[in-house]
């Protein structure tokens, strides 16, 4: 176990290193800069938390990628019981609604719309894959599947995306 | 699709405040050093599961000067009172009973005599 100058020093730098990369994979979860936001700060404190049960058998931003994701899975859970997230239409006004969304681009807007409607495991795989360009192998540990999984579900998303954007109907811009 | 995805590329609408990432790691780093003296804390409690808590500690020296004080009590209460040997005492209650005939007995033997010397004046 770290002394306590060296923990604090251990956790700047890990606020410094993996700060922007949770957020970004729990905002494409998400959404919503708020709820990014909250799982950011629920998912560093799990980081910290288990930090000295970690045994590096997996690489650590593997490992912090499943607690974000798992993070992110909860949240969404959760936020299922007052939001339906299925409803695209509803996706797209909280997003058009939101402070911090740029509006300028509507394809933009559309795909994000329609990943943010896939089934949660599929959308973070999706965005594993494509935003974070990961290998099967470490998508696979960090949303505790297997690799073939994770292939599958990368596929599933991918066309279930080109059906919401090519029919469009789906989508109310 | 694929012209799609490469005409957007990696782009997402998400915006985020200014100098966000700053502020945020520093208070992530603030929460996060509270949380891990939380934690630190409870690990030293965990550590110290063999030893006699404290609240277990204050009830043995609560108990051991309850007893010590019950102790003091029975003495206190014990000491000053004469202890009866029941021999001593049987032997004082014969001897006043030997005494009360003997003095009965006289007291007959003088009335006797008393009473002889009546009947020998007639």
């Amino acid at each position: 176990m770290l002394l306590p100058h060296k923990r604090e020093e251990a956790m700047r730098l890990l606020a410094k290193t993996y700060t922007e990369t949770i957020y970004w994979h729990a905002r494409r979860m998400l959404g919503i800069h708020e709820d990014a936001e909250d799982v950011l700060q629920e998912t560093f404190i799990r980081i910290v938390k288990s930090i000295d049960q970690f045994k590096w058998e997996s690489s650590l931003s593997s490992w912090i990628y499943r607690i974000s994701t798992n993070e992110c899975l909860r949240y969404i859970e959760d936020r299922k019981k007052r939001i339906n997230a299925d409803d695209i239409e509803g996706v797209t006004r909280t997003l058009q609604a939101s402070e911090y969304t740029d509006l300028s681009d509507t394809l933009v807007l559309r795909i994000q719309a329609a990943i943010l409607t896939l089934p949660p495991k599929q959308r973070a795989v999706f965005n594993m894959r494509y935003y974070d360009e990961m290998p099967y192998e470490q998508i696979a540990v960090a949303v505790g599947s297997t690799v073939t999984a994770a292939k599958m579900n990368y596929h599933h998303a991918k066309e279930r995306i080109k059906t919401l954007i090519l029919t469009g109907s789906d989508l109310s811009m | 699709m694929e012209q799609i995805f490469n005409k957007v590329g990696k782009k997402t609408p998400y915006l985020v405040p200014d100098n966000y990432f700053e502020q945020i790691s520093e208070r992530l780093v603030s929460d996060a050093m509270l949380t891990d003296k939380a934690c630190l804390s409870e690990d030293k409690t965990a550590l110290s599961v063999n030893k006699p808590k404290r609240r277990n500690l204050k009830i043995y020296w609560y108990s051991s000067v309850a007893s010590v004080a019950a102790i003091l009590l029975c003495v206190f209460l014990l000491t000053p009172m004469k202890k009866v040997n029941p021999h001593e005492e049987y032997a004082a209650t014969l001897n006043d009973y030997c005494n009360a005939i003997s003095e009965a007995e006289q007291a007959d033997e003088a009335t006797m005599l008393a009473e002889l010397d009546i009947f020998l004046q007639y």
